[in-house]
């Protein structure tokens, strides 16, 4: 936003408010521009003491034909300041080929930094952090576990999503409990004009949405999506995919025509089954659901406050079925909470935001342990966290720092003041349009997820309390990082990071008896180079990330790489327009192998479990596997070429739109799992082509 | 459409070793060891072959400063009637307090040898043992048992059981039931059977265990409810006592003895020099109190 002849403007934020103060009395055009949007011009007047509302809708460009520009970072947003910050848009994440149908996990994926374990994967990593320490937010609500199996969609259509934020490190004060990454999308409010709606349709589940109008300050959106039954995949593709899945987002929104301020009410469903055809092979089942209200406006001239009170939910089963060597299991996490954030704008166009969540997880596990006995763990926890956080210049440097508060350690008087936690990111020019960037974090985290470290890969994890014995998870991440413009039409951006994790949650390997304890204090660190190349004509896009990471665990002496260590990544993004309304692209990702522990041996193992009584020599043993060091060697590495081609036309008054996709165009056979126990190895998804028909109107 | 399959098994290099289990009781005459290979599936299904194949073709041999035997390939029949392969020592007695060695060979594979010092005399009694006969008198107090553990002993178990007879189909039958710690009538409490202890690191050899009385009255209950007419035999006070290597096996193998845990993972131990498997010992001291064939249990209990 800038008033046309002056220098004030300002960006907005991510749920589209802006403030730009101290405008004199006067007459002034607002030009207000994004990219991939019309620019617009409002003429308005500012008078002395008295603010001035001005709602500004922008119409999306039809296809970009003129000249591009890339920037690294555009100026003015908040990812200028940031190393490690990415904002992705609708168009954006529609310009990553969809396997089936746009997928805003898979497209953040593309991003340095960011990788998946499988198709199926339950977890992102990013740089060398677990899979549970990133935060999800979805319009401010904590989402847990929200991904479909199969990873052919996240829970999250990009329909629905307006932007996504993804911090992959260095976070700002503001976001708290969880050590990594941080994806906070923002959903739509839906059409305040007129009904409209979409509607698609793939080889793989058919969609509804729905939007528009109900009263002249209520507005809604509805948005569905549901896979076929596995026995018309297997008939339609003669492939097994033993997978079904649904999913469904609604949001309605009361405006108040005074302030502007929205206050919605929303809510998001997910669920996935994975069923396999054999009786003595486990199925799965996971639900996800948020259901929430939310407020954002301005409560005072230049405050403005955004608040949600939700409740997250997430479950996920493990069904044995009529396997004797696999047990069942369910995890659950219900997690009710508030979050609020104030933002105050100033004469001087500091920015500081102030403001707090509590949340009340309740995590339940439900196994049965190698000792046989059904557990049944279940804690709440009471989460608070407070901050404040500062935006300004200080001429060269932009500088965003601030102060996390993690209060869950000191509501319990376990922990004390190191639960403040610093949080910076300063950026300034170098030359041209390249700015250098420089940022420090220090994180906490409470909750863990929990698995079989000796898995290959593991499918389950359950959400559980950090032991009374340990401390929480903590984590200083530094980051530095250069970008700017080769060329006008070509962007760079370096980043190296380095993360010491000073504290984390390992086996005890020690442990012998129930007076041990399960888990120990373990640290770690993980280091890596990313760099992000982007390249724009008018009528083509390259898009390439590349990073080299190293992690490590240093566990009771011993030190070895997680199972999320993936040394190599690389990530290639091509989208052609050859004309107006057609798009191909193509997307070609590599990962080397992650580490897993071989198996060296298998031998018949007695339990002695009854030696005083029964006479050992007796005993029927079962079979053991005998690992190699831990994580010392590495599974295949990944790769898969992605290919999809789409036609926008008109059909009288509406849109429709054509396409066809090609996942894993190679038949690349990517292992997904791999059973120790019964020497069965399970692929990702194989070459599966689908078409997409969708109209709107 | 061609596949692009890349090859995967979890194997790394074979580890080819003997595998050995052989637990010595103190005072037994026969002892037996039992010795297998490590193996690879051809499929990488460890359930597809027989796991159970034993190592027929080593030399098994159990010393300790004076003796020296090699042990015999022999058959064993489970109550089933499958059979087992083991190697055996007869006589070969165990001393308690003794050092004994273990050296399983077989050409071309590395030697598997291990040691094992059989935990000495213990000693377990029941300081008011009359409330065993007498409930009524003692209907206030617990049994209490006093455990003393040998210096070698790494790990100690009391238990307390009840022996009986009762006649079926005209045969008399023996029969010995366990008790828990605090089962009883007044409540549905889990049964707490006291589990394997290491010693105190402060190497203290004296030990007090106390059994509800409740619980002993609920046992005797129990068995004249499940037996009908029984005659009461004796109560028998064991101590088990076991080297290092035994109890730290037995808790490592069976998911760490620990209900509570929420581990999933299978660690493994081993004291098997050269091999896998464990070569330990342990030690069984009883001492029995006569009981009258009828005994009065108060109805407060």
């Amino acid at each position: 936003m800038l008033i046309e002849g002056t220098t004030r403007g300002a960006s907005a934020n991510i749920r589209g408010f802006f403030l730009i103060p101290n405008i004199p009395p006067g007459r002034y055009v607002l030009a207000a521009s994004s990219v991939g949007y019309v620019k617009k011009e409002i003429l308005f007047s500012a008078a002395y003491g008295a603010p001035t509302s001005l709602i500004v809708k922008l119409a999306q460009k039809a296809v970009q034909m003129s000249e591009v520009v890339v920037e690294a970072t555009p100026p003015g947003s908040l990812s200028q300041i940031n190393t490690s910050l990415r904002v992705m848009d609708q168009k954006e994440v529609r310009s990553v080929p969809a396997a089936v149908q746009e997928d805003i996990f898979r497209a953040i994926q593309i991003l340095p930094g960011i990788v998946s374990t499988s198709d199926v994967s339950s977890h992102f990593y990013v740089r060398g952090g677990a899979g549970d320490q990133n935060l999800i937010l979805l319009n401010g609500m904590k989402i847990y576990n929200p991904y479909h199996a199969f990873g052919i969609f996240s829970v999250f259509d990009p329909d629905v999503v307006r932007t996504t934020e993804v911090y992959t490190g260095a976070f700002p004060a503001g976001y708290g409990g969880r050590l990594s990454s941080v994806v906070n999308m923002v959903t739509r409010e839906g059409n305040t004009n007129e009904l409209s709606g979409k509607s698609s349709a793939n080889f793989l589940s058919g969609k509804l949405q729905l939007e528009g109008p109900i009263s002249s300050t209520m507005n809604g959106l509805i948005d569905a999506r549901k896979s076929y039954s596995s026995r018309t995949l297997h008939d339609f593709l003669n492939k097994d995919l033993p997978v079904s899945f649904y999913d469904a987002f609604f949001k309605v929104t009361q405006r108040s025509a005074e302030t502007q301020a929205r206050y919605s009410f929303q809510g998001f469903f997910s669920g996935d089954n994975l069923r396999s055809q054999q009786p003595d092979q486990p199925d799965y089942t996971w639900r996800t659901r948020a259901v929430g209200f939310a407020e954002s406006g301005w409560i005072l001239d230049r405050v403005l406050l955004d608040a949600v009170v939700y409740e997250s939910y997430f479950e996920g089963r493990r069904d044995a079925k009529s396997s004797t060597v696999i047990t069942p299991a369910s995890t659950s996490v219900r997690d009710p909470g508030v979050r609020a954030n104030a933002t105050l704008y100033t004469d001087s166009k500091d920015i500081y935001f102030i403001g707090f969540e509590f949340d009340f997880p309740t995590l339940t596990f439900n196994l049965t342990n190698n000792y046989g006995i059904q557990r049944n763990v279940s804690s709440t926890l009471a989460e608070g966290q407070g901050w404040i956080r500062w935006q300004s210049e200080v001429k060269p440097w932009l500088i965003d720092a601030g102060l996390h508060l993690d209060m869950t350690g000191l509501l319990f008087g376990t922990t004390g003041i190191e639960n403040l936690l610093p949080r910076i990111n300063v950026s300034r020019p170098i030359f041209n349009t390249w700015r250098l960037k420089l940022s420090y974090g220090h994180f906490i985290q409470n909750i863990v997820t929990v698995n079989n470290e000796d898995d290959v890969v593991s499918v389950f994890d359950a959400w559980t309390e950090i032991p009374d014995n340990l401390p929480p998870e903590k984590a200083d991440h530094f980051v530095v990082g250069v970008d700017g413009n080769v060329f006008a039409n070509l962007s760079l951006s370096l980043q190296a990071y380095y993360k010491i994790y000073s504290s984390l949650v390992s086996y005890n390997r020690d442990k012998i008896s129930r007076f041990d304890p399960d888990y120990v204090k373990a640290r770690g660190d993980a280091s890596g180079l990313e760099a992000l190349v982007r390249y724009s004509v008018p009528s083509f896009d390259l898009y390439g990330a590349y990073s080299v990471s190293a992690a490590s665990i240093i566990s009771q002496g011993l030190t070895y790489p997680p199972r999320y260590d993936r040394t190599h990544s690389l990530n290639l993004l091509a989208v052609i327009r050859p004309f107006a309304g057609m798009s191909v692209s193509l997307r070609w990702e590599f990962g080397s192998g992650f580490p897993y522990s071989q198996t060296l041996a298998f031998y018949n193992k007695l339990s002695l479990n009854e030696f005083f009584l029964n006479p050992f020599q007796l005993e029927r043993g079962s079979p053991y596997a005998v690992l190699g060091p831990k994580n010392a060697a590495r599974l295949p590495s990944y790769h898969r070429l992605d290919m999809s081609a789409s036609y926008s036309f008109p059909i009288s008054s509406l849109r429709g739109s054509a396409g066809l996709s090609l996942v894993n165009v190679y038949d690349r056979h990517n292992i997904f799992y791999f059973d120790r126990k019964t020497g069965q190895r399970f692929n990702m998804l194989p070459f599966f082509p689908s078409a997409t028909v969708s109209v709107e109107f | 459409m061609v596949g692009c399959e890349e090859p995967f098994s979890p194997k790394g290099p074979f580890l080819d070793r003997t595998v050995v289990f052989s637990l010595l009781a103190a005072r037994s005459d026969t002892q037996f060891v039992r010795v297998f290979r490590t193996y690879y599936p051809p499929h990488d299904n460890p359930y597809e072959v027989d796991w159970e194949t034993p190592d027929t073709s080593v030399r098994v041999v159990l010393s300790d400063s004076t003796r020296s035997a090699t042990l015999s390939d022999t058959v064993l029949t489970r109550g089933d009637g499958s059979t087992v392969h083991a190697y055996v020592a007869y006589p070969f007695h165990i001393e308690p307090g003794q050092q004994y060695s273990l050296h399983v060979a077989e050409p071309g594979r590395q030697e598997a040898v291990s040691s094992t010092t059989v935990p000495g005399q213990g000693s377990v009694l029941i300081e008011n043992y009359e409330a065993l006969f007498d409930l009524e008198a003692h209907r206030f107090d617990d049994l209490h048992l006093d455990v003393e553990i040998s210096p070698q002993a790494a790990a100690y178990l009391p238990r307390l059981s009840v022996e009986f007879q009762v006649y079926s189909t005209g045969a008399v039958l023996e029969r010995e039931v366990p008790l828990d710690l605090r089962t009883s009538d007044r409540g549905n409490e889990i049964p707490v059977y006291p589990d394997i202890t290491h010693v105190a690191s402060t190497g203290q050899r004296s030990y007090y265990f106390t059994y509800s009385l409740h619980a002993y009255a609920y046992t005797l209950r129990k068995i004249i409810a499940d037996y009908g007419d029984v005659y009461f035999r004796q109560a028998n006070c064991y101590l088990v006592q076991t080297d290092q290597a035994l109890y730290v096996y037995y808790n490592v193998a069976n998911g760490f003895r620990d209900a509570f845990s929420i581990r999933m993972d299978q660690p493994d131990y081993s004291n098997i020099e050269g091999g896998l498997g464990v070569f330990g010992s342990y030690n069984v001291d009883k001492k029995s109190y006569e009981l009258p064939s009828i005994i009065s249990i108060p109805a407060t209990l």
